[in-house]
């Protein structure tokens, strides 16, 4: 092939080449258009393949364009070195408020200083940053919440702590505070019924076995995801204990949820097991309302955590102080309060803003969508 | 004497083959220059496509951060070089770079000065690399299967180390490797060059680098050429290892912390920049420039793309149609030039 064979390839490679970039950018765009906005934020979002966490960076987009907030959106894809490129693109342009939902442990320090260097008001979600407000759940109530709902459950239905095994499919590599939802668990389970006692912090990442009554497995899954991880590990670990005890099921979000129900059903032990859940998506509130065997749901409403993060993000560009932690809004589902919160499986209200976040109200964010009890 | 006959016998293969080979290899040089020019053209491309559609990517700082964003998976991506134009490949860096995170994170923290840290985070990743390449060589193990070996006992083993948390720097000097140099260019860029010229210098100009090819090309002839193959493979093997466990320290040092989570798409990222960059998987082709520009082209459609604010979705997209793109631009030129 001649030398000028090779240029008319490259040319056409680079048209080629154009016409992918083109077409891929224009499909994906998604910077919301208008004029006159008062601020400008750049949002990281922790991982846009989650549906329920992609409703986060969607929703502060449009709700963002309704109170004249332009956002432009990042995906941190739950990857520590696109956490650090992300920062410092946003802080390339320049925003009002960056707000970082990071997905990766221990990059806090780093992305701190990306953020403190450049002068940018920053909130931090989910993760601590150093110098950044933090927005996060308490996954702690989770677990504390659920031991309550459980307790009576388990005695009603006859169950003892001789003839039942907690089974948690936590998330082992999340940090502690992710992980403090199922380790609280059974440490107030274990302290209201009798349990073998074992304290949250006796129960770490490595842990597998402890005492009678706890087995911990990996709920993320090994590569593979949640649903399919832990429905993998939960066969396998079924086969090690016998047919006769009783199941306790506690797992980290809704896909690991169902994961849990496909291998007590194709085993045929859900008469024998109770499920908690957390995420309160579709699936979950279905199976909280449709299915005996689903128990206890935790939802952190993220469907309204924009509305949240929007009033934050001016009341630090504002300099409103802000409590050590702004709390999302957060319950623990059960059969018996669901519909006060769900209308079928969509949140219909929140709970009422706790103490520590009524410094939103003088923003007036909030109270322009109208969805919090009393604003 | 035997060792004398043998080195007379093998500089006369070497000598018969460098004599048959010295017309082929201006054809190749022509062939790599061309290709050069494609690949580098194509990311001309990339940057004028970025640079009217997003005004925000024209600017000096972004070109740092590109750099700087690049920087990991470049220090993986040259070792991956080395070891593809071997005629194998090394799967393991996605185990051994979050290993040499935590084990950076957990020895300067202990304290250690850094450069002793390096040095000791560089021996483990050659370590882990001296494993492969004996049990590649010596047992005669695929590497394949061998490396994905080694990647899940080096990712298992990082969060064993670290029981699962993340490991902050106790003094954030030790992160140097994230800390700007001049300019507003971090010393992981810099590092990234140095490592870049002298993998460069070390396979253009040595006999090492020469062997390598060699034995990409034709294990076999390579054996018959004199060459020492299953040394040459394991160093190979042993120079990825601490490449990757250095790239992992870097990470630290841009995280200000040791993380376990860190580099799980570092193997498959690497092989892609390095075919991009021009190399074959089957060995004996390819190079540290093409990987380099290979290793940009990835970085630069991710910046420009999370600039333009496109989901990442779409990101994905455009990152595999580039690389199918550019691969079989290759492939198709191979095929109407008549080669296989």
């Amino acid at each position: 092939m001649s030398v000028i064979g090779h240029a008319r390839s490259a040319r056409l490679l680079a048209w080629v080449a154009i016409a992918v970039l083109a077409a891929v950018a224009c499909g994906g765009s998604s910077t919301p258009s208008g004029s006159g906005d008062k601020y400008t934020f750049a949002y990281a979002n922790v991982f846009d393949k989650s549906p329920t966490f992609k409703t986060v960076a969607d929703n502060l987009v449009s709700q963002g364009a309704q109170v004249g907030i332009t956002v432009h959106r990042f995906d941190n894809n739950s990857d520590c070195a696109t956490v650090l490129s992300n920062a410092k693109l946003m802080v390339q342009e320049k925003p009002d408020v960056a707000i970082d939902w990071m997905g990766c442990e221990g990059a806090g320090a780093a992305v701190g200083k990306i953020f403190k260097d450049a002068n940018v008001p920053c909130i931090a979600v989910n993760q601590q940053i150093p110098g950044c407000a933090f927005f996060n759940l308490v996954n702690k109530e989770f677990g504390v919440e659920g031991a309550k709902i459980v307790y009576p459950l388990v005695q009603k239905a006859g169950w003892t702590p001789n003839d039942t095994t907690l089974i948690l499919a936590a998330a082992p590599g999340a940090g502690a505070e992710v992980n403090s939802n199922s380790r609280f668990f059974y440490e107030d389970l274990a302290n209201m019924w009798g349990l073998d006692k074992f304290t949250a912090d006796q129960i770490t990442d490595t842990t597998t076995r402890l005492g009678r009554n706890l087995i911990q497995i990996p709920g993320q899954g090994t590569g593979n995801g949640p649903l399919e991880g832990t429905y993998t590990q939960l066969k396998n670990v079924l086969l090690s204990i016998p047919t006769s005890r009783h199941l306790i099921v506690f797992t980290i979000n809704d896909d690991s949820g169902l994961g849990a129900l496909r291998a007590i059903t194709e085993t045929h032990r859900e008469n024998n097991t109770m499920i908690l859940s957390a995420g309160a998506d579709s699936d979950g509130v279905n199976n909280l309302r449709t299915n005996p065997h689903w128990v206890a749901e935790f939802s952190v409403f993220f469907e309204f955590w924009s509305e949240y993060l929007l009033a934050m993000g001016v009341a630090v560009k504002k300099g409103i102080a802000t409590p050590v932690q702004t709390y999302c809004p957060q319950v623990v589902l059960s059969k018996d309060n669901v519909d006060q919160y769900y209308t079928g499986t969509t949140p219909k209200s929140v709970p009422a803003l706790p103490e520590q976040d009524k410094y939103l109200i003088q923003t007036g964010i909030l109270q322009k969508f109208g969805n919090i009890p009393g604003l | 004497m035997a060792e004398e006959g043998r080195s007379t016998a093998e500089s006369g293969v070497a000598a018969s083959l460098g004599a048959m080979a010295r017309p082929m290899l201006r054809g190749q040089i022509l062939d790599r220059s061309i290709q050069f020019l494609g690949i580098g053209t194509f990311y001309v491309v990339i940057l004028i496509f970025f640079s009217f559609a997003e005004p925000n990517f024209l600017q000096y700082s972004n070109a740092i951060n590109i750099l700087s964003a690049v920087s990991v998976l470049g220090i993986v991506a040259v070792g991956q070089a080395i070891a593809i134009v071997s005629g194998g490949f090394d799967l393991s860096v996605s185990g051994t770079l979050p290993l040499g995170a935590v084990a950076y994170a957990a020895i300067v923290n202990r304290p250690t000065g850094v450069l002793q840290a390096t040095l000791l985070v560089l021996l483990l990743g050659a370590a882990i690399g001296l494993g492969n390449g004996l049990i590649i060589n010596k047992i005669g193990i695929n590497p394949l299967i061998t490396t994905l070996g080694t990647l899940s006992i080096g990712a298992g083993l990082a969060f064993v180390f670290t029981n699962g948390i993340t490991t902050p720097l106790k003094d954030l000097n030790t992160g140097i490797w994230g800390n700007t140099a001049f300019a507003g260019i971090t010393y992981d860029v810099i590092a990234l060059v140095v490592i870049g010229i002298v993998s460069f210098l070390v396979l253009r100009y040595t006999t090492f680098g020469r062997a390598v090819y060699a034995i990409g090309g034709n294990r076999e002839a390579a054996r018959l050429a004199g060459i020492r193959v299953d040394l040459v493979s394991t160093v190979v093997y042993m120079i990825s290892g601490a490449l990757a466990a250095f790239a992992g320290e870097v990470v630290t040092s841009q995280l200000l912390a040791g993380s376990a989570t860190v580099g799980g798409a570092a193997a498959l990222s690497s092989i892609a920049a390095v075919i991009l960059g021009g190399a074959a998987l089957t060995g004996g082709e390819g190079g540290i420039v093409g990987t380099l520009l290979g290793v940009l082209i990835l970085g630069t459609i991710a910046d420009g793309m999370a600039l333009m604010h496109v989901a990442s979705f779409y990101q994905q997209i455009a990152t595999g149609a580039v690389l199918l793109l550019a691969v079989g631009f290759g492939r198709l030129r191979q095929l109407l030039g008549g080669r296989h």
